[in-house]
């Protein structure tokens, strides 16, 4: 078949590059600025009362028909400018909670809650005044406005209903279900101890039961909602009553499908009432522009409420409302769009050639669609949102990468989708590049200019390790070469399996992308890894919270061997009861909690009739061990070995001394700074302390192409990508390596004490797991990249390396020729990934003391960009303090 | 049962977030603790409902327009909700122009 999509050069030149966004997007992302991020609960309210008045009913038909209800009683809200309209709640920036999955944090702060909204109501309201300070977080309570966790914002008069809520489902949530199962594990207690001392710090079963994923948006956009559910009626009436020679769940099949039916019902329902909202708002204009503006905006959603979009803009506003119930269904972080720029160049390439589109209306309503997504709030715990997730919600568009047949698969689209990135610079969606050598220069420079305006994307991936990485670990499920190809990036950087469908618009096919595996947010994370490293050295002991954590493994560690044996002993101990208790937790979720509109989206839950959690999807073997810190890791071994046991200058008990005493410095906490640049020695500290920091500073650091640093990193990757494997997830498939860091660095740090390598307690990790330890990497990027690829790096899912570059170093054209380049010099070593902070670290230091300042400021943290004032101090120390290139 | 009228009770009010939304008559952004103007129409909310049994204490009320008479509270919009029926007529609000 002819691929007739157009050649990149072969349309009329792009708009002028780097200028600001429309208008109309502009106001809308200035909303987005002044808006604070809020919680409200009309869908969990509604979801409640179904689900409680179906009490008997098969859990699948019950939690879908409570899904319809909730979504067929949402209030839909559209503002004045918007033409892409949708949201998760009435609100702009809107998001809920779902007791369902966990309730315990509003029953343990019931009390605390109440006399924050009482305490509030005595609170002037020029409180107000300071929206925008610090960004859309409400980190504390005023007026009618209670703060829920630090970041969301209720209304007082709601607060006693999320009560209620939350006693509703005490003892019945996924959480409560599952911890009462995990008790029953003979070392669930044991379990309890490594969340609490922060070894790990994500039970994703009952937190984010979904996500890092791609979603797929094919079976709406080809059938339409009523053509689903005339397929998923057609298949209930021939399943019902028939086994097909499946005694475990061949009669489940029937409820899918009548679940499904339900869902897509309420799903459609929903549409029709953003339908009639923007008929309403017709009727507040006399300008007869804007008036025919939403009258033609109710027309399409009135039409995809119900049928395949004809058009882009159906299409696009199809994507969007499809992406927002997937994340109303469940509480999911790291949903990706995937490679949108090729879904959607059919409609783009029919619109231009019948013109009904022009390349600058495609710009602008990638730019509104731009700041739709950034509007994206994902309601989940403190320590979930702040702490892990940096209040990202990683929705990551995928740009080049290949087509079925090995072609290039870059698109005219995907370059207005860079367009509109540096345009209307915004967190989300996240881009990034899919790295082919033959991807057209053209569009390789386009995505390093986007790269320069220092927005943090795209980030640059090796799609031929991805691909490697595809294969091997889902070719046991019939993954093929030409469906590998398929991949995209699900949250941050975690590669995902997908596959092609053949969708037909106007009597011609085109062959498009889509998600088509579980969720790779699951499994085991995120290992602290020189938190095991302490408990290694102090005997399963935490000196933080003066608890033990693990069982004593009773070793001397007389040697390097013996110590690193004992590491990883214990690591296996940690990786193994939490696989369990994982497994446990997403038992439940699946019987409980299923996907049902997310499982009919992707293939091949329709065809099969099974739901995800019946292996549904085409690829299930998702499940992993992310772990953090590694680089802090191998620089530890690294100094322990070079001091303690060939050098013999210190004994290890002079280290763990030394370590326990943060080596005569005061704490992170004490002194409020997080990153090594600003601390502080106590004037009474020992002499030897400070001696035996320099030695452990001064000894060898991954990084600098030094093999005592790099030969422990690839005896650490061998290890630790094999060990993944040996556990297997609730699927029965074997578990595999993830390597990123998001924001746990920061938290994870600040639980763990000064470690061998002369970091201080409290101190953030290095970030990601390539990226050198700040100040550490002395020898240029090229060494860095040397050390970065000293191991197979398609043994694992992903690698994460970030470098900051001042962009002075990358300045005009020979600048970008030059980013390029440094970037092929990475990928062609065979790593996986590589992102950078075009930035000059005054500007950061300068927008940590004057944030209000820089409301619009954006950073790449580790795998994701996310606004400087929404990130909290640890991390922005960090950044700042990482090494920055002023020259390449 | 007294209530305070806010713009947020409004249906000319469309929210933006807990704190603020957008006057559809004027397009100017308002916020929702304060009075609402002479062009104030009544959203529907469980608290205008006939079927809304309002508490004896406490703030949660009682839903009788459907089969299981679940608990609710009044700013909960009814605005979807197929048992609507309204009955309280829209309380007079202070006389001052659009926002």
């Amino acid at each position: 078949m002819a691929d007739p999509r157009p050649e990149i050069t072969a349309t009329p030149a792009a708009p002028q590059a780097g200028t600001a966004p429309s208008e109309r997007a502009r106001a809308l992302r200035d909303l987005y600025f002044q808006t604070l991020s809020s919680a409200s609960l009309e869908f969990p309210y509604w979801y409640t009362r179904k689900y409680r008045e179906l009490d008997g009913e098969i859990p699948i038909v019950r939690r879908a028909a409570a899904l319809k209800h909730a979504f067929s009683h949402l209030t839909c809200t559209i503002l004045p400018g918007e033409k892409l309209v949708g949201g998760k709640t009435l609100h702009y920036r809107g998001s809920f909670p779902m007791p369902w999955l966990s309730e315990g944090y509003f029953t343990t702060k019931a009390a605390e809650l109440a006399g924050a909204a009482a305490a509030g109501a005595q609170a002037g309201g020029d409180e107000i005044a300071q929206f925008g300070t610090g960004g859309g977080n409400v980190t504390r309570s005023f007026g009618q406005v209670v703060s829920i966790a630090g970041k969301f914002g209720l209304r007082a008069g709601d607060l006693p209903a999320l009560l209620q809520l939350a006693r509703d489902w005490e003892g019945r949530s996924v959480e409560d279900v599952a911890r009462r199962y995990e008790a029953k594990m003979p070392d669930g207690a044991v379990k309890d101890e490594i969340m609490r001392s922060l070894v790990c710090m994500f039970d994703s079963g009952y937190t984010l039961p979904q996500g890092r994923e791609v979603a797929n948006y094919f079976f709406p956009l080809q059938y339409g909602y009523d053509g689903l559910i005339e397929m998923a009626t057609r298949r209930r009436a021939e399943v019902a009553g028939r086994a097909d020679g499946d005694g475990v769940t061949g009669m489940d099949r029937l409820y899918f499908y009548d679940a499904a039916i339900l869902v897509l019902e309420g799903v459609r329902e929903w549409h029709l009432h953003y339908a009639a909202e923007a008929r309403r708002l017709a009727g507040f204009t006399r300008d007869p522009a804007c008036h025919r503006e939403r009258t033609e905006l109710a027309d399409r959603l009135d039409h995809i409420a119900r049928h395949p979009p004809r058009t882009f803009r159906e299409a696009l506003q199809m994507c969007f409302l499809a992406h927002i119930a997937v994340l109303n269904e469940d509480a999911i972080s790291g949903l990706s769009p995937g490679r949108l720029g090729q879904v959607l160049s059919p409609w783009f390439e029919q619109d231009l050639a019948a013109g009904r589109l022009t390349e600058d209306e495609a710009v602008e309503l990638l730019e509104l669609y731009r700041v739709k997504m950034t509007c994206i709030d994902c309601f989940a715990s403190m320590g979930v949102v702040g702490g892990v997730l940096s209040g990202n919600t990683f929705n990551n568009v995928s740009l080049g990468g290949l087509r079925a047949n090995g072609e290039p698969a870059a698109n005219r689209l995907e370059m207005l989708f860079l367009e509109a990135g540096m345009r209307c610079a915004t967190p989300q969606p996240t881009l990034t590049v899919l790295y082919e050598e033959k991807l057209p220069e053209e569009f390789l420079l386009k995505a390093v200019e986007c790269t320069k305006t220092g927005c943090g994307y795209p980030a640059w991936v090796n799609n031929r390790n991805a691909v490697e990485f595809l294969r091997e670990q889902f070719g046991p499920e019939g993954m093929t070469l030409e469906e590998a190809r398929a991949i995209a990036i699900g949250g941050c950087l975690e590669t995902s399996p997908c596959a092609w469908h053949t969708l037909t618009l106007n009597g011609r096919s085109y062959e498009i992308p889509g998600g088509a595996g579980q969720p790779t947010s699951v499994g085991v994370h995120f290992v602290a890894n020189p938190k095991v490293l302490e408990l290694v050295l102090f005997d399963g002991h935490d000196h933080r919270l003066g608890r033990r954590v693990l069982p004593p493994h009773g070793r001397a560690l007389a040697t390097y061997d013996d110590l690193w044996e004992a590491y990883r002993r214990y690591y296996e101990q940690v990786v193994d009861v939490l696989t369990r208790a994982n497994n446990i937790q997403h038992d439940v979720w699946r019987k409980q909690n299923m996907a049902v509109f997310h499982s009919l989206l992707k293939p091949d839950c329709l065809a099969r009739g099974r739901h995800i959690g019946h292996l549904g999807y085409r690829y299930n073997a998702t499940f992993n061990v992310e772990s953090c810190g590694q680089v802090n890791l191998v620089n530890s071994l690294a100094a322990l070995k070079s001091l303690v046991y060939d050098g013999k200058r210190y004994t290890l008990d002079q280290v763990r001394d030394a370590l326990r005493a943060n080596f005569g410095y005061r704490t992170a906490q004490e002194t409020g700074n997080f990153s090594m640049a600003a601390q502080e020695r106590r004037p009474d500290a020992a002499p030897h302390l400070e001696r035996l920091h320099a030695d452990c500073l001064r000894a060898p650091k991954y990084g600098n192409d030094d093999p005592a640093a790099d030969g422990i990193l690839q005896e650490y990757e061998t290890w630790f990508c094999a060990m993944c494997r040996n556990y297997e997830s609730l699927y029965a498939k074997p578990l595999y390596s993830c390597q990123i860091s998001v924001s746990t660095h920061g938290a994870q740090g600040a639980a763990t004490l000064a470690t061998p390598d002369g970091r201080l307690a409290g101190t953030t990790y290095a970030d990601g797991s390539m990226s050198a330890y700040p100040g550490t990497d002395r020898h240029g990027p090229f060494a860095l990249f040397t050390s970065a690829t000293c191991w197979d790096h398609t043994r694992s899912q992903n690698s994460q390396l970030n470098l900051k570059l001042h962009p002075g170093a990358v300045r005009g054209l020979a600048g970008s020729r030059k980013l390029l380049d440094l970037t092929r010099a990475y990928l062609r070593q065979g790593g996986f990934h590589i992102q950078y902070n075009v930035i000059d670290s005054d500007v950061l230091r300068e927008a940590q003391k004057h944030p209000e300042r820089h409301r619009d400021l954006l950073v790449r943290v580790a795998g994701f960009t996310q606004y400087w004032v929404e990130i909290g101090k640890p991390i922005q120390d960090e950044v700042i303090a990482r090494t920055e290139y002023q020259t390449l | 049962m007294s209530v305070t009228l806010r713009h947020s009770h409004c249906r000319h009010f469309a929210p933006v977030d807990v704190a603020k939304g957008i006057c559809l008559l004027t397009e100017r952004p308002v916020m929702i603790d304060t009075p609402p103007c002479a062009e104030f129409v009544r959203a529907p909310s469980c608290g205008t409902c006939s079927r809304f049994r309002p508490p004896a204490e406490g703030s949660l009320g009682r839903c009788e327009g459907l089969p299981d008479q679940a608990w609710t509270w009044p700013d909960l919009s009814a605005l979807h909700c197929e048992q609507y029926q309204p009955a309280i007529p829209a309380p007079e609000p202070e006389k001052e122009t659009a926002a």
